[in-house]
């Protein structure tokens, strides 16, 4: 059994063999400076740029775009309420009530459309960072990028139970189920499914106890520590310095475009 | 300087729940001690006891390990005295790699890396799960989970060993499997409490029995508790199969003074027997045969309250 967070970490491709500290590095300082962006040109190379490392690292695209239309129909209302919404001027195109409906130019669609797109390349970057290396290898990483150890234990306790609760859960409706429950558009099937989450919270919070009580009887004092080692190669530094390299681009093109623009 | 001493014991939950009551008791270095008693008798709150994750004002220097008490504040130097193995696998087994569970309480003590590295190989093929270091716990078989949660705190090597229902929910190969371990165990002379319900099992790996109902009921070697099966019944135990058929073969004139309890027992009892009767076994039926089996069943049988 593969959980789905690990389903692609199996892979084999040059993303997969990066060192997954630079990786995790490398693709968030891709992802702070995408986010820093305010020129559509430059949105839409990086959006190809992270298409193309999605290509690269062989996770299918079908299996990204099934998440991404979540964060997609997330961000929406922006491409929705932004080319309408007014600070200053604009162009007055009809009158409900007290609502005026105002359209502020092609230039506030480009931004919604920019918001649009930088949501969904930052997205659409996690899964190169995440999915090619297994979660447990990932928790690792951070470690031993000197994450703060409450974080780490908190991703780390995150994996390791997620999959216990949903197991749980999971119980849980085959009881349902085998006693006559159906899932309907109903209050009862709210009502029920809401009992059974609340009683998966009591019973997590009761398991939580006895871990810590296990932890403890195995000298927790604090601080979780394991052993790892990693080994930098000349390519996983090419790699970065790719990927690093991006970044610091689009950003000097901003600098330069302000510069061309004064 | 016994391995545990218990004086005068008492433990109550927030909620004003009674779980433990001077309990007092001594084990000795090196014994195996089988902790037994019905569901709800305080148990598994006796375990927590040992290294001080449960403690109350009252009782304080109730508990003492290897002759020191049992600090709360100094929980995390517990784990070279004692190990305990929880019932539920899952919450032994919190790290994203196996590997990182047994290493876990060795980092915790302050080992070095190749001591940490040392002992989590050698926890690992103790249990038969050489090379599992890679192994994410969730996706360990039930048996597997067992034996890992065990790993874990053999790693720390521990001078006893405290679990509680080792064999609980096993299936029968994964059972044997586990009690061969815990006999291994046992033989390197380390100190093992272990708390069950499978009385079949006792016999194969505690030569003491303390019975826990609240407070200690019956306290004596294994042979001696087994043998009072109606103060075992009367508070919702059992005794072993075994002990139980020939029991019920001394009906049928069976010569048999010393009930077996185990299946060992009942080959030595067997082998005697037929060495002593011309290489046979000759059992009769008698006029008080039936009434002697309808007796000895019915001393077992445990009586359930009819509501109208």
């Amino acid at each position: 059994m593969i959980s789905e967070i690990d389903i692609y970490a199996g892979l084999s491709s040059p993303i997969h063999r990066w060192d997954p500290r630079l990786k995790v590095i490398s693709i968030l300082t891709l992802i702070f400076s995408i986010m820093l962006l305010y020129d559509l040109k430059l949105v839409i190379a990086s959006m190809l740029f992270a298409i193309i490392l999605v290509y690269i690292s062989r996770i299918p695209f079908s299996f990204i775009a099934g998440r991404l239309k979540w964060v997609f129909l997330f961000v929406l209302p922006f491409l929705i309420i932004l080319p309408f919404t007014v600070i200053g001027e604009g162009s007055e195109i009809a009158h409900i009530g007290s609502i005026t409906l105002n359209f502020r130019g092609i230039e506030s669609v480009e931004f919604a459309v920019m918001i649009v797109i930088k949501a969904l390349t930052a997205v659409m970057l996690i899964f190169p960072m995440i999915g090619t290396s297994r979660m447990d290898v990932t928790i690792k990483a951070l470690e031993d990028l000197h994450l703060p150890n409450k974080l780490v234990q908190m991703l780390a306790f995150t994996y390791r139970y997620i999959f216990v609760l949903s197991n749980e859960f999971m119980l849980m409706e085959r009881s349902l189920t085998s006693r006559g429950f159906k899932r309907g558009s109903n209050l009862y099937t709210i009502i029920t499914l809401s009992k059974a989450i609340a009683t998966l919270f009591v019973m997590s919070y009761e398991q939580a106890e006895r871990v810590f009580y296990a932890m403890r009887s195995k000298g927790y004092a604090g601080k979780v520590t394991t052993m790892h080692e990693f080994t930098l190669r000349p390519q996983d530094w090419l790699n970065a310095v790719v990927v690093c390299g991006f970044a610091i681009f689009v950003q000097v093109a901003v600098w330069y475009g302000t510069l061309e623009g004064a | 300087m016994p391995a545990i001493k218990i004086q005068d014991l008492d433990y109550t939950y927030n909620d004003g729940t009674v779980a433990l009551e001077h309990v007092s008791f001594e084990i000795e270095k090196g014994e195996s001690v089988a902790l037994i008693g019905p569901n709800g008798a305080g148990k598994s709150t006796l375990l927590l006891h040992l290294n001080g994750i449960l403690h109350s004002s009252e009782s304080r220097e109730s508990v003492k390990i290897l002759g020191e008490s049992v600090d709360p504040k100094k929980i995390h130097e517990m784990p070279k005295k004692i190990g305990i193995v929880f019932q539920n696998a899952d919450d032994m087994l919190f790290m994203p790699l196996l590997g990182d569970d047994v290493a876990f309480g060795p980092i915790n003590l302050g080992l070095d890396k190749e001591e940490v590295q040392r002992r989590v190989k050698d926890a690992l093929e103790m249990v038969g799960l050489a090379g599992y270091e890679h192994r994410v716990p969730h996706h360990l078989s039930g048996g597997e989970k067992r034996r890992a949660a065990l790993a874990t705190v053999l790693s720390m090597e521990p001078e006893i060993l405290a679990m509680d229902e080792p064999t609980a929910n096993l299936d029968p190969k994964s059972k044997r499997e586990f009690i061969e371990i815990l006999r291994r165990f046992k033989e390197k002379g380390k100190t093992l409490v272990i708390i069950t319900h499978d009385v079949n099992a006792i016999p194969e790996l505690a030569e003491r029995v303390i019975v826990l109902d609240k407070t200690v009921i019956a306290d004596g070697p294994t042979r001696d508790i087994f043998s009072d099966t109606e103060m075992l019944v009367k508070i919702g135990l059992d005794v072993p199969v075994i002990t139980q058929l020939f029991e019920i073969l001394r009906c049928f004139d069976y010569p048999c003074d010393v009930l077996p309890l185990s299946i060992e027992g009942a080959v030595t009892n067997l082998t005697e027997t037929m060495k002593g009767g011309d290489g046979h076994v000759h059992l009769h039926i008698h006029e008080h045969t039936h009434s002697g089996i309808s007796s000895a069943r019915s001393k077992y049988h445990i009586h359930v309250e009819k509501h109208e």
